[in-house]
């Protein structure tokens, strides 16, 4: 999978984990994180550690929960197995994905 | 009506059960049934239901008491008793333990639609407060960081 296409995937992800919290809460996330750190929704897939600290600084504790429901999303949307954790990490998480859906292609490729 | 809004019925009645289902699959919402307690709690652990209908008198245990059991499992599901018996007592008693409303049997269809009607649109309006709220959190939140930020570069100059 291309790397534009995974950041896609990702940022769907992303949307899909943050929309639990409803439409208004998702859309003041991205609002705050273009306006107030100045970080584009677009680019939240380069940026993910600087994402991860927002909303570490934004939810504090409740961070973490908000991360596994956007990993779990990633997973999903992936078509990968993800079994929850007690502690999650979100970079790690997405490092994880991102190993595993080009290591299934290169199997498809080359056998 | 959207799919998405699912019904959970918990009567150990098949007819009732039968009859509810095709009443409110007519109506457009994506319902389940089950005969006792113990599914209804397996069924909404593993599944978010909008609302309930919860038969008063079940095998396993009373529906009251299964209102007890599932109100800090599933805070948000709405929970309709459903009672052949209405007694004050009973109403009472359902209330305090956590049921949004009540329906007596013999079945009025059009009452037990707009009572269903009725919880689902107050579920919405508390979504949407809870909601709001977050989003009010949010900005407070984003606020207070600009202010910290502010007062850790007032300190360091």
């Amino acid at each position: 999978m291309p790397q534009g296409k995974f950041n896609r995937v990702l940022l769907d992800a992303i949307e899909g984990g943050l929309s639990s919290l409803g439409d208004s809460p998702r859309e003041a996330i991205f609002y705050h994180l273009e306006t107030s750190f100045r970080l584009k929704k677009e680019n939240i897939p380069l940026n993910l550690s600087e994402f991860q600290q927002v909303l570490e600084r934004i939810f504090g504790p409740g961070a973490p929960y908000l991360e596994k429901l956007i990993i779990r999303c990633l997973y999903e949307r992936l078509g990968l197995g993800f079994e929850e954790p007690e502690h999650v990490d979100l970079v790690v998480y997405v490092d994880d994905a991102k190993r595993r859906v080009m290591r299934e292609e290169e199997v498809k490729q080359y056998g | 009506m959207d799919k998405t809004v699912r019904i959970l019925i918990v009567d150990d009645d098949e007819n009732i059960r039968k009859v509810l289902l095709a009443i409110l699959e007519d109506k457009g919402y994506a319902v389940e049934s089950v005969g006792t307690a113990r599914e209804a709690v397996e069924k909404s652990k593993r599944k978010f239901y909008n609302l309930a209908l919860i038969d008063i008198r079940l095998p396993d245990m009373e529906g009251i008491e299964l209102l007890t059991k599932m109100r800090d499992t599933t805070p948000k599901m709405r929970k309709v008793i459903i009672t052949g018996y209405p007694t004050l007592q009973n109403a009472v008693d359902a209330v305090n333990k956590g049921a949004d409303a009540y329906i007596v049997k013999p079945f009025d269809v059009e009452k037990v639609l707009n009572t269903i009607d009725h919880q689902l649109r107050k579920q919405q309006e508390e979504k949407k407060y809870s909601q709001d709220k977050v989003a009010e959190f949010i900005e407070a939140r984003v606020k207070e960081m600009g202010m910290e930020t502010e007062v850790a570069e007032k300190q360091r100059r």
